[in-house]
This record gives structure tokens, sequence and C-alpha cells, in this order.
């Protein structure tokens, strides 16, 4: 990658990790020290493994929203297509068909879903609040509707297990498809003018109509690719549990978005770090394992994490200030 | 001592924003029941000034007096306590609310002696007085019932002024407000400027109407680039004399020799209309050509320059480009077409703020980087050969563009257009609120581009720029147009009075 031409770095995509990105990054590496003294155990190579096989799922829809959030856009019904596309893929695997096919009408219905979702919001100027919301709702309710409630369990197909246990030499298949997405999504984001015009909607709306920018169709790329990697991280979940949950994803789109602003990237849109994104993906995993193996009541996970969300937040808002000072 | 009927003094004020002297050492006094003409350039320090007077910058240098006590104004509430007010040009009322609603927003009078923000209000006593401030005041009669949204754009401004008169303010500012009024209008607020005085009221007033500033004020003072040049009473000037002292009497030199236009159309415009906004409008633009379009603000002349981008398109009439018809229904296909629009918003319209100068130039240029992978090593090559053709000043490529002047960014903008290669440029007020310097670099780039065969309009509301500037002005009235003027005969009084009345002398379409 021609990381280091000057052209890249000078024109100031994200290629180097600035702002809220290297507060995320010093953080996390804290973080993961201070864990490692306290226990022993959550620096071994099995513990290392389950927290980035923990941070995945949500890492892998974190990059698509990366991309709607610096559109100045929002998208929170990725975790009802995660559940309801790996619900798809398991039924299908149930009914008979060829696990590839079924993983590939999961993948269409995650695509699909994330085009109604661009199309309410750019074509008929729905607020995206509220369109991902109906859509989260909605989807989620056809799960009930379908499953009542049940999971679908049984998929014994090794092929489609491959997906979510499989390892390539020693890295984990739900891993490796998570570096292959995070760069392909690096390559869209900083290297070609669908990322430019990505990053132009979400810094100035209507200048990027003045430069011709057809702003409904790359809104609606955008939502499209969000439900694709939704429905991506549903199949690997899915081959995982060997189950389709129905309350699976419950609350991702939660942490989704607090994965990508503790990254660095801004609600108020126009500027991504997709690096950023990924550290803050592992950061959550980081923090609900540490408090795992740290024997922390569950019910205080919930409080730790949004202090940490609150605490990533006003740093980068405050070195922010600083910077500019 | 500050003479007890003082009621404004200010002494050296300065404000600087980045590497700009938006203000440099301005002192002015204002009396009781004085009237007082702002005058100067978009971008000599006016509105600097009454934002600083507002609340809304904090001057860097140099002391504001009010009735002779020094008042510190951090914020507009502090200006509100000093008592002193600004009628806005784009006003700044609820348009749901009612007129005794607006008069007394935020200064609500509730029942109880110290009331809470849950006390009920005294609806009656809040009507009687905006009624009192309306009719004895002012001396205008309004609906109070009415949301202001259904008023007129004049009663709305009285409205304005009777809040501002209800919050005690005893300096009111007014920035443009004839603007977008009517003669009747403009009469009776000249009257009520008149009561105002009679009351011990003083008054501000900005404007670019230069014969009515010196009709309605008492005294003018007149900005160039931040200073004060002139302070006179108005009775001792005349229009030309402060159009001498606005621009430093460099009139000649601001604006680049002319080109004699080739005798190609390079666009021509046959019968386009669009229901409420232009009708009927036919116009030739020849190569090297620079068309101005003037009118006042609702004329047609921004709908009909953003339906030639396809912004917005047109019901009906052909445009031909170099002969050919064309459709131009979107932007990408005006783009297509050859066609280049820099919008007059800049903030707001044209920069990508928080992004590099080099990622602002090449934003309408993408797909010539290449099909899917952007040649970035191209694109900086690019860059640097236009911040460098076009005397951008900047750090290079990757410095933000936020942090340029506006006269830069306006460059910047401009390159972003020319690099598209365009056959047609169209330039909404390209030199508003940019210094003089960069504008005069502004005009050089703009007659480069016609020496190069390209056609240009531009919409302009400064008629000094459309007459130095273009080869010809076409001037809209009421979406038609009202007449195409020569520039070497237009003068301002003669776009002024096509832009307010259709016919005059025969020079109706083109």
């Amino acid at each position: 990658m021609s990381a280091q031409t000057l052209g890249v770095k000078s024109l100031g995509s994200r290629f180097k990790l600035s702002g809220g990105g290297s507060g995320i990054l010093i953080a996390l590496i804290v973080l993961i020290a201070a864990l490692g003294l306290a226990s022993p155990r959550f620096l071994s190579l099995g513990n290392l493994t389950d927290i980035t096989r923990q941070a995945v799922f949500v890492a892998i829809i974190a990059f698509g929203a990366t991309l709607v959030i610096a559109m100045r856009g929002i998208d929170l019904s990725v975790g009802s297509t995660l559940a309801f596309t790996g619900l798809i893929a398991a039924d299908l695997m149930n009914r008979g068909f060829n696990p590839f096919a079924s993983v590939a009408a999961s993948l269409a219905a995650g695509t699909l879903i994330g085009i109604v979702n661009g199309v309410l919001v750019a074509k008929v100027k729905i607020a995206d609040f509220i369109v991902t919301m109906a859509m989260m709702v909605m989807t989620r309710g056809l799960i009930m509707v379908y499953t009542e409630g049940i999971p679908l369990t049984g998929l014994s197909n090794p092929t489609f297990q491959m997906f979510g246990q499989g390892f390539v030499w020693l890295v984990p298949m739900p891993v490796l498809i998570t570096i292959v997405t995070f760069l392909a999504i690096y390559f869209l984001l900083y290297q070609t003018r669908f990322g430019r015009y990505t990053l132009s909607i979400g810094s100035n709306p209507e200048a990027a109509r003045l430069v011709g920018i057809r702003i409904d169709h790359i809104k609606i790329t955008v939502y499209a690719l969000t439900g694709f990697l939704a429905a991506l991280s549903g199949v690997l979940l899915t081959s995982r549990l060997e189950a389709a949950m129905p309350e699976a994803g419950e609350g991702y789109e939660l942490d989704v978005i607090a994965a990508v602003v503790m990254g660095g990237t801004s609600l108020a849109g126009g500027k991504a770090s997709l690096l950023g994104t990924a550290a803050g993906a592992i950061l959550m995993a980081v923090v609900r394992n540490g408090l795992n193996i740290l024997n922390v009541n569950t019910f205080w996970h919930q409080v730790v994490i949004g202090a940490i969300i609150l605490m990533a937040v006003c740093a980068d808002k405050f070195g922010g200030r600083l910077k500019e000072a | 001592m500050a003479k007890p009927e003082q009621a404004l003094k200010i002494t050296g004020v300065g404000k600087r924003f980045g590497a700009t002297n938006a203000l440099f050492n301005v002192s002015m006094n204002l009396a009781k029941g004085e009237v007082l003409g702002l005058v100067g350039e978009n971008g000599a320090g006016k509105s600097t000034l009454m934002k600083i007077l507002a609340g809304a910058h904090v001057p860097d240098q140099g002391e504001v007096e009010v009735n002779g006590v020094h008042v510190d104004i951090r914020e507009p509430a502090d200006a509100q306590r000093a008592g002193i007010s600004i009628i806005y040009q784009e006003l700044s009322l609820f348009p749901d609310l009612n007129a005794v609603e607006n008069i007394f927003i935020g200064r609500e009078i509730s029942i109880g002696t110290s009331p809470r923000l849950t006390s009920p209000l005294r609806k009656k006593a809040m009507r009687d007085s905006a009624q009192q401030i309306l009719n004895k005041v002012l001396n205008v009669e309004l609906d109070l019932d009415c949301p202001i949204g259904a008023l007129t754009l004049a009663q709305r401004q009285i409205v304005e002024i009777a809040r501002a008169l209800n919050s005690n303010a005893n300096i009111l500012i007014m920035d443009e407000p004839t603007e977008a009024l009517e003669k009747a209008e403009r009469e009776r607020l000249v009257r009520i400027i008149n009561d105002l005085k009679r009351a011990g009221k003083s008054v501000i007033y900005v404007s670019h109407k230069l014969d009515e500033v010196l009709t309605i004020c008492d005294r003018v003072i007149v900005l160039r680039d931040g200073a004060c040049v002139a302070d006179l009473p108005a009775s001792a000037l005349d229009v030309s004399k402060v159009i001498g002292l606005m621009i430093g009497g460099s009139l000649g030199k601001q604006f680049p020799a002319k080109t004699s236009p080739g005798v190609n159309p390079i666009l021509r415009v046959e019968g386009l209309s669009r229901k409420g906004a232009f009708q009927d409008i036919c116009f030739n633009l020849h190569e090297g050509e620079i068309l101005g379009l003037a009118g006042l603000e609702g004329s047609g002349k921004s709908p009909l320059v953003r339906a030639l981008f396809g912004d917005g398109t047109a019901d009906a009439g052909n445009i031909f480009l170099k002969g050919k018809p064309v459709a131009i229904d979107s932007i990408s296909s005006a783009m297509r077409s050859g066609i280049a629009f820099l919008p007059a918003e800049r903030k707001t319209q044209g920069i990508f703020a928080e992004h590099s100068v080099g990622w602002n130039l090449t934003a309408s240029s993408l797909p010539k980087l290449g099909g899917i992978r952007l040649n970035q090593g191209a694109e900086r090559s690019w860059c640097i050969k236009y911040i460098k053709e076009m005397g951008i000043k900047s750090e290079g490529p990757h410095q933000p563009i936020g942090r340029l002047s506006g006269g830069n960014q306006q460059k910047v903008l401009l390159a972003r257009w020319l690099l598209t290669e365009p056959e047609v440029i169209l330039l909404e007020e390209p030199t508003r609120g940019i210094d003089i310097k960069a504008k005069a670099d502004v005009y050089q780039l703009i007659v480069a581009s016609s020496r190069m065969g390209k056609g240009v309009i531009v919409v302009s509301s400064d008629s000094t720029e459309l007459i130095g500037l273009c080869h010809r002005i076409l001037v809209m009235f009421e979406g038609e147009a009202a007449g195409i003027l020569d520039a070497s005969s237009a003068s301002e009084e003669t776009i002024a009075s096509l832009s307010i009345q259709r016919t005059y002398e025969g020079t109706r379409g083109g």
C-alpha cells in the first residue's frame, strides 16, 4: 500500500491515527497491560484468542457503521439484521440447501435490508434514526414470529461450521474474515472516490451536492454495505454457535456506535478513523473479558462499559480542544 | 470624561482573524438621538464591528463605553444589558409565535413578585405593553394575534424593532434594513427612525445604499480594510465622495483590462422558464465573454444561474452549448456538459472545512484520478500546480482549508472548478466577504479564464463589480430579463433602475 507516498499522507485522509484514534490506542494498551498485571490468565494465548473472537462480530459491523457515521448517518438496525440474516442462513441449511447458497442468501438479505434503509433515508428523506429504528424493531419482530422465540439449532454441516470455527494456519476463520473486511473498507475509505464522497457528504452535504456527488447513490450504497456486513457477522455468529438465536445481536447497534465513536469518528460526520474503530471494538471486548476474568458482578459490566464510553468521548473532545489551542 | 449625551464611545477597537486584520484601531462616538451611518465595502469591517457591539465577537483590543460607563461585551447577553440591540438582516424572530410573544420572548411578564419559570404569564399586561410600543412609540398598527410568519417582511422588521425597544435598548443597530423593502415600507422605516431619534434612541445604520444613508443619517463613518477612513457629517458628503472613500480611489486598478470576446456563442439560452422563478430568458454567451447577472434578491438571478447548473431545472426553454442542444436535468449532467458553478455561500455550500486544501481542490474532478483507486500522486501534483498558479497562500495541499483566509478559500474553490476544464463558468457572488487584495486576484483569475475562451457568467449584487469586470450585464426584474446592458455604457444608476422597474429606454430583451 502506498501509505508512505507523500500524496496520501499530506491530503489528510486519516492514514495515520490522530486525535481520538491515538487516544483509544493508548487506552487499549494501558488496559491490556493493567489486566495482564491483575490476572496472569488474561494474557494467555487462549484468552487473547477468545477476546479477538468476541470482538470480530461487533468489529465487522462497526467498519460499515464507520462509513455511515462519517456520512452523518446512523444505523440502529444492524443488531436485528445480524439475527435475521443468521436465521435465514440457519433455516436454509436446515432445509437442506448448500451451505454456500445459504450464506449467499443471507448476505443478500442483509444487503437488501441496507438498501431499504438507504432508499428510505436518501430518497424518501425520512430521518435515518427513525428508519433504522423501525427496521430494527420490525426485523426483530419477524424473527420472533418465525421462531416463536426458540433458537434454531442442529447446524452440524462441517462446511458451514468452518465459517465461524475454522482456522487458516493458526488464525481463526472469523478473525481472518475480519482482517480482510478491514483492509477492503480501508481501501474503499481512503483510496477511492467512494470514500472521498462519503466523507464529503458528512463534511458538508450541500457542498457535496454542488460538486456533483450523487448523494442518494452514495448513501444507499453505504447503508447496503453496512447491511451486508451485519449479515456477514450474522453468518459467522450462527456458524460459531451452530444455532440461530432469536435474541442474537441485541444491543449490538449500541456497541457498534460506541466502538466507532470511541475510535475517533465524529458523530458530526466528515472524518473517520477505521483503525480507531477496530481499536474501539477490541476495547469493548477486552473490557467485557477483563470484567469476567476479574469476577466482577455482571450487573456492574454495563456500568463500567457506559463509563468507559463516556470517558473515551470526553478524552477525545478534550484532546481535540488542546490541539486547537 | 465622556460627555453625558454620549450614548456610545468606542476607542481603539481591533480584531484579527488568523492572518487578516478585520478591524484595526477603530474609534467612534454616537450621541443620544443620533443616527450614524456605517458604510464600507464587503470585508471592510462593518459586520465585525457590529458583531463586537452585539457580543458575537470579542475584540482583541479597545474599549467600549455606554453612557460614559465602560462595558465589557463578551457575549450577546452583555450587549443586551448594555442596551445595544441589533436588527438583523436575517430576521431572528419565531415565525409561529405572534407579535406579543415575539416582543416579550425571554423577558415575559409573569404573576408574582419573583416569578419562576413555571409562573403563569400575565398575557394582558404583555399585550397592552406591546400595543403601547407599537402604537405610541412606533406609530404603527399591527395584528397582534397573527403568527409572525404570516406577516410581511416589513411588519416583522417592526416587531423586531419593538422587541429591541421592549428590552430597553437605547442603541439600535440596523443591518441593511431596507434591502428587501418596498418603497412605501422604506418610507415608513425612515419615519420610524426619526421617531426613535426623537425618543432619544441612537441608531447605527449599516447599508450599501449610499444615497439612503446620506439622507437618513446625521453622520457617516466609512470603513476601509478594517480601518476608519472618514467620520464626517452627512451634509459634507455625497455619494461619489463616499464611494471614493470606500475604495480608496483605486477603482480603476482593481479590475484587469477587458479583452474583447470572441464571436462564437458558447452558450445560448432560449426562452428558459421556471414557474415562479424566471420567465422567458434569452441570451447568448460568447467565447471569452464575461456576462454579468444583476437584480435584486428574488429577481430570479440565482434560480436562473442554478438552473443552468442543473440545480432545480427549467420547465421550458432550450439551452445550447456550442450550438448543440443540451438537456441539463441534474448537476452531474451539467458537469458533463462542461459547466462549472461556484456558489455564493462559501462556508455552507463550498468548502469541506475539516479537510485539506488538496481534498477541496480536487473534489469535483475525482473521476479524472482513476477508475477505482485514486491516483494520489497525480492529485498532489495538480494541487501544487494550482496552488502556485492561482497564488493561493497556504502551507501546501495538506493544510486544512478552514485555516485559510476567505480570499484564499475562494481561490481554492475557483481552482476546484477550473480543474474540471469547463466551457462555461457560473460564479455566484465570487468576491463576497473577501478582502480587496483577494478580490483583485479573483478578478484576474476570472479574466484569465475568459481569455482562454471560456464563457463566464457572474452573478453579483455589487454593480461596481459587474461594470468593472463584465462585458455585458443582464439585469433581471421579477423573473424576467429587464434588459441587457453594455458594461461600457452602463452605470450603477442604470442597473439599479432596471432592477426595480421593468422597462428602461427600450433596452428590453436581448
